[in-house]
Formats: structure tokens, sequence, C-alpha cells
């Protein structure tokens, strides 16, 4: 491979396996330097061109030896000297099984690996690339890496991330605090497992949402964190050599830019790429950017498609004060000290277990694939620390799972199908279904059934102009009559029954079928507990008069006078449609246990309401009495109960 | 009323059962009360004789009676 070249009048250039290494006398002067491989022949040439400028090389000489080298360079292709080098900040060869990762040591950029103890190397020279290291936003920084440094325990550094997670961020269920734990070690090894979940955040103001996101950027696998990052800086960041898949995270996820929503929608199980177009030089080149990883982020409430997304884990956020200020997580130094040791180990714990870690194909208990694929790297690890974790995931993740799935039910177009499939059995059995074709099922049904399970909106004339669904979803006529037609395979028609015209749509009996997968099934959701309530007094229902309330007070303490009151009716009220469906002059609402305040806090089983003039209600979960101070709710008591 | 939101949207677990119900907030001389208004839709016939659907109005001030109300019209008996 090694071959020297005259340069006439000048020297020689010898190639070497690391670059052209320049042996020159120009003007009585000796010259030996080395240029290290470029990806191309100019940029070859640019980077000859500067060092002979560094060394002061007139104009004149320059131009004679970059000739002389542009003459040899097609030469140079045959001995196969030109590597093409990339950066990466991580490289697994499969065939050695070997991992590296870029980290800082002494201010240079390297390689660390582990081989029987943690090593370190400049560069990877493999068959047709040269892996170079490189740093992305903050750095792994070691200091000089002692020799004999052990690779750390999975279970010490499950505990010190969650002792972080525990002190800095409140949430009143604990296994949120050890998933959220695993879900950074995750992060470290997403590219081993089978797929990985998105942590969608939901919460108010000042309910812990940055916390989280906070702390997974200080310790996260090489985070990406931002509100609204320019495309070329994400672009920047994600790798398209290598899958090494760092952790995204997006605040104000529903302001993120399209792009930005595009790579947290997508890039659950590995593989997934996203193409775009550079220009270098005069070409265009087609790269392919790995999209793979694991994604927090963050939002008010739940919006968009990607609510309905199984990949997505939501966390409800709370309102409630941490044991230590989460200020102390980017001032005070101790912490961030502590913050980067641990950063450190789970990158050391990472190099050292990564060839060995591995997730099984599937699972006895989230026995769906799709879960599976999902939640699978995240029950492996909790597996590894202990089987008390790994059981107490499985609880957490299927009682997610069941949540999102109950949540689903109500989702508009599912919702749309139960009343369409409800309907449809009725006319069945009237008809006989030996007889059945095709089902007609006349609008007005669909709207009236569906009006049972969504809220509806009164227009001016107290008529229901639209309904909304429990998710949210605002259904007027003419978009119930495009879903129907577009997603739940209905067919138009209009037809006479007696004198009656009926408009409406019918549909096949496979198509009926059909609509049954718009429905999911929701395990081991309890029945309506049925309560003979014809007797009950207090349910005598006057149509005629709605008035005046129907019930009668069953404790004098609790409930005042009407007459002192206003009370209308709940059909004039319904005229306006903010009133009916929309929280009112409400600012916020909250479980005792949940507040910021101490005093708040100490209510036991309390729900407190802030109204927007700032007044504070104190309701009690129990008995349902509600006080307008903290003295009285805090004296209250009952059966047990209360404060 | 000083304030009201639907029942789903309450944190309270059992009001959140309260289904098409709003969560009424009423205040008088320093005392507070809750009412649950029920919204579900019930066919009524008006003065020319036309159906017409609209929100049952029904008003609890306990969340026992509002819950029984549920199920009233969930069999269907109002």
């Amino acid at each position: 491979m090694e071959k020297t070249f005259e340069i006439k009048g000048y020297g020689t250039v010898e190639v070497k396996s690391d670059g052209l290494l320049f042996r020159l006398q120009i003007h009585g002067e000796y010259y030996t330097f080395l240029v290290s491989p470029e990806r191309s022949f100019s940029d070859w040439l640019n980077a000859i061109d500067k060092t002979l400028k560094t060394l002061q090389i007139s104009k004149y000489d320059r131009a004679n030896i970059l000739k002389a080298v542009a003459e040899i360079m097609p030469e140079l292709s045959r001995f196969d000297v030109v590597k093409e080098k990339i950066y990466v900040p991580f490289w697994y060869d499969p065939i050695t099984n070997q991992v590296f990762e870029a980290v800082r040591i002494n201010e240079k950029d390297v390689f660390l690996y582990y081989d029987n103890g943690f090593k370190i190397t400049e560069w990877i020279d493999t068959e047709s690339k040269r892996i170079m290291p490189v740093q992305y936003m903050d750095p792994y920084v070691f200091a000089a890496l002692p020799e004999n440094l052990e690779p750390p325990k999975l279970s010490d550094i499950y505990n010190e991330v969650y002792e972080i997670f525990k002190d800095y961020y409140y949430h009143s269920d604990p296994r949120v605090h050890k998933f959220l734990s695993l879900y950074i070690i995750h992060s470290y090894v997403v590219s081993k497992s089978l797929g990985t979940a998105f942590i969608w955040l939901i919460g108010a103001k000042r309910s812990g949402k940055t916390t989280v996101q906070l702390i997974a950027e200080a310790l996260g696998y090489r985070p990406i964190a931002s509100v609204g990052p320019s495309e070329a800086a994400i672009y920047r960041t994600l790798g398209y050599e290598v899958e090494y898949a760092p952790l995204v995270i997006i605040k104000e996820f529903e302001r993120a830019s399209e792009l930005m929503k595009e790579i947290s929608r997508e890039g659950d199980i590995p593989g997934t790429v996203v193409s775009r177009a550079d220009k270098e030089g005069d070409r265009i080149v087609v790269r392919n950017y790995h999209i793979y990883g694991s994604k927090i982020v963050a939002s008010n409430r739940l919006h968009g498609d990607e609510a309905d997304m199984d990949r997505y884990h939501i966390i409800k956020t709370e309102h409630g004060k941490p044991h230590k200020p989460r200020s102390d997580l980017y001032r005070n130094s101790s912490v961030i000290e502590k913050i980067n040791d641990i950063r450190n180990k789970l990158l050391l714990w990472k190099l050292a277990n990564f060839s060995s870690f591995n997730v099984p194909p599937e699972d006895e208990k989230i026995t769906e694939d799709r879960e599976w694929e999902h939640y699978g790297g995240i029950i492996t690890l909790a597996g590894m620390i202990s089987p008390e974790l790994q059981k107490e995931m499985y609880d957490y993740i299927l009682e997610t799972i069941k949540e999102k799935a109950e949540e689903e039910q109500n989702s508009a177009v599912s919702l749309i199908a139960k009343a369409i499939l409800g309907l449809a059995e009725l006319k069945k059995q009237i008809i006989g279904i030996d007889n059945v074709k095709r089902v007609r099922i006349s609008f007005d049904e669909i709207w009236q059934k569906l009006s049972e399970d969504c809220t509806p909106i009164f227009d001016k004339n107290g008529d229901i102009s639209k309904l909304q669904a429990p998710d949210g979803k605002i259904l007027t006529s003419q978009f119930l009559g495009k879903l129907i037609r577009e997603q739940l395979f209905g067919h138009k028609e209009h037809w006479r029954e007696g004198s009656e015209t009926y408009k409406g749509y019918s549909w096949s009996i496979e198509e009926l079928e059909k609509l049954k997968t718009f429905v999911p099934v929701v395990p081991n959701v309890p029945d309506f507990k049925q309560i003979d309530t014809k007797n009950q007094t207090n349910l005598i229902i006057n149509e005629t008069n709605s008035a005046e309330p129907q019930n009668t007070p069953k404790n004098e303490g609790l409930n005042p006078q009407k007459t002192g009151t206003t009370v209308t009716s709940g059909t004039d009220k319904t005229n306006d449609p903010n009133q009916t469906y929309q929280a009112h002059d409400i600012a916020d609402m909250y479980i005792s246990e949940a507040s910021p305040y101490p005093e708040e806090k100490q209510l036991n089983n309390f729900i407190i309401i802030v109204t927007k003039d700032g007044k504070k209600f104190y309701k009690c979960g129990n008995c349902q009495k509600i006080f307008a101070d903290l003295e009285s709710a805090n004296a209250h008591s009952c059966g047990g109960q209360g404060a | 009323m000083i304030a009201s939101y639907p029942a789903y949207k309450s944190p309270d677990p059992d009001e959140q059962k309260l289904r098409n119900f709003v969560v009424e907030l009423h205040e008088k001389d320093g005392r507070a009360w809750m009412e649950y208004v029920c919204h579900q839709l019930v066919a009524r016939k008006d003065e020319t004789g036309k159906i017409k659907h609209e929100p049952c109005g029904c008003r609890f001030l306990s969340l026992n009676d509002a819950k029984e109300h549920v199920g009233a019209h969930e069999l269907g008996w109002v």
C-alpha cells in the first residue's frame, strides 16, 4: 500500500495508511508533514494548501506543489488510501461485538470502549471507513481514566437515578419515579431493545413537566432538548451514518415544528429513518437520518393524532412540592457534580453491558406484541434489578395500558362505531338476522344515540347543534356524516317507510363486522351496578318544572336553603354552550395531597377548587361538604376522614 | 353560582363517574355548596306535541343522589 511519488523540484510525497507524508525542500528549507485523508480529493487538496499556507510557502510554490499532487491523486485511489472519514458519537461493531462511545478526556475527543477493562482509542479503522469521535451538545467528560476502573452495578445506578427523581419531582405514585428512572437507563440501551415507548407528560403549569425533562436532559443518553430547534440543528444531531439513538426531549409539544413532531411520532422501532436531500458541492446527496430512540414530550393537554398512539406512555403530572428545589439541578455545584457522576456511570455501565443486554422477543404478561415492543426494554431492566421491581412495573404498565384502552374507547370514532353497532343490533333483532343483507339506520337515530355518550352543545334556539365527544372532539352533523362515509363504511341513502322519508346510511353485514374493530375491548371493566332507584323519593322527576331542585337536602348543615340561591333550570343554562361543557370560572382544581402548600397538604382527602377570581374552596372527598376557608376545612372531621 | 365544571374533568374520582353532569359551585353568606346538574339528553314533547331532545336538568345537592340518577338514566327509567 505504501508508495512514494516525486514532486519535481520540491521533494517526495509518501502514501501512508493515515495520510500523505510530504518531505519537501523549498528554497533550502526542509519541511516534513502529514496530511490526513479527507472525504474527497478536493477537500484533501484544500487541506494540503492550508498546511502549506501555515508553513508560509509562497503562492507560486504552493501552486506548483498542488498541481503535482493533483496529478498523482487519481493514482492514489488505486491504493485505496482515501478512506471516507465519518464522525460519530457512538459506534457498534457487530463483528467484534464492541461498543465505542465518544467521550472527552483531557480536552480531547476520543472513543471509550470496554475490553476486559475500559480503554481509549482516538479513531476506529474499519474496512471502508475511518470512524472519528464527535461530541454534540453536552459531552461526557472524564478525568484521566483510571486503569482499574470497575463497571458500575445496575442496581446502584438505578438507586441513584431514582433518588434524583424522588427528591426533585413530586408525584403521588412512587411507581412513576421508578418508571422514569428505568426509562433513563433504557435510553442508554435503546439500540439493543425491540423498540421503545415515548413518554408524554401531561399536566397544568407548574406541575413538574419541566422538572422531569430537566432531569432527563441531565441524565439521559446524549439528549437533544429544545422547544423548537431549527431543522438544520435537528439533522446535525441525529445520526445518519449510525443509529446511535439519542434521547429526544421536546417541551411544549403543541408548539413544536412539524418536523420535530414527525420525529417524535416515529421511531418507536429500530431502523426508522427520515430521508433528506443535502447539497454537497455540486451534487445532491440523499441521506437517511435515523430517528429511532427514546423521546420525552410534554404539553398541557393531549392533542392531535398522537394521543391515540399506543407508543405514547402518558404520565399525568401533579401539583405538589418536591423534597428539594429543582434549581439545585442547575445551580448547586455539588448536585451538578453528583449528576455528572451518575451520567458517567450510566455510560460506563452501557459500555460494559451493551453487548450482553438482551430483551426477550415475547412476554407472558404483556401479551400484545406491540405493547411488548414498547415496554420490553424497561421490564427487562427492572427484572435485572430485582423481581419485586419487575412485578411493580408490570402492574404499573398494565394499568396504564388499560387506562389508555378505556380512553380510546371513548374517542369519537369508536363512540360512533359503538352507536352504529348498537342500533344495527336492534334492527337485526326486529327484522330477523336471516333476512338482513343491509342495515339502514337513519341519521337522526345515530345522532340521538351518540348524544347519550357525548355532551350536547346548543344553539340559540335550544336545539343541539353539536356534540362533544369525551375526548374533546366536536362533532357537527356534517362532520359526523363525513366520518360515517369516509371512515366507518356507511353508504348514504334516502328511503321511505310509509309516509315518512328518512335520510341515513346503510351497512352490509360484513361492513358491520369491520366496524367492530373500531371498538376496543377493555378487560375487567366492572358493569354498572344496578340500583333500584324507582322507589327512591329523591329521584322524583318533575319534567314540567325543572326550575326547582328535585332532591331533598339530606343534611341541613351541609345543604343551605335553596331560597337563598339563584337556581336556574338546567335547560335554560344549556343555552349557553360554554356553560354546558366547559369549566366555567375555574382556574384550577387539585387534590389536597398534590398541593404545593404544606397547610393544604395536611388536609386529608380534600379537593381544592380555585376560581378565576382567586377564591379557594375546599371540598371533603369523603362527605362532599365544601368550605370557603382553610380553617373550617381543617377543623372538619367526618367519620374518621377529613382533616 | 360562582363557578362550574363538567364532572368528568373533576380530580375527584367519584365525581368523574357522573356521566353528563355539570358540577356547580355556589356560595352565599360565607357558606358554599355544590350542585350537580344532569345534562343527559332526554326526549320531551313541547307544546305542539313535537318531540325535542333536551338536557334532563335534574339537580342534586348530594353526590350519591346524583350517582343514583346516572344509574336511573342507564336503566332507562328517566
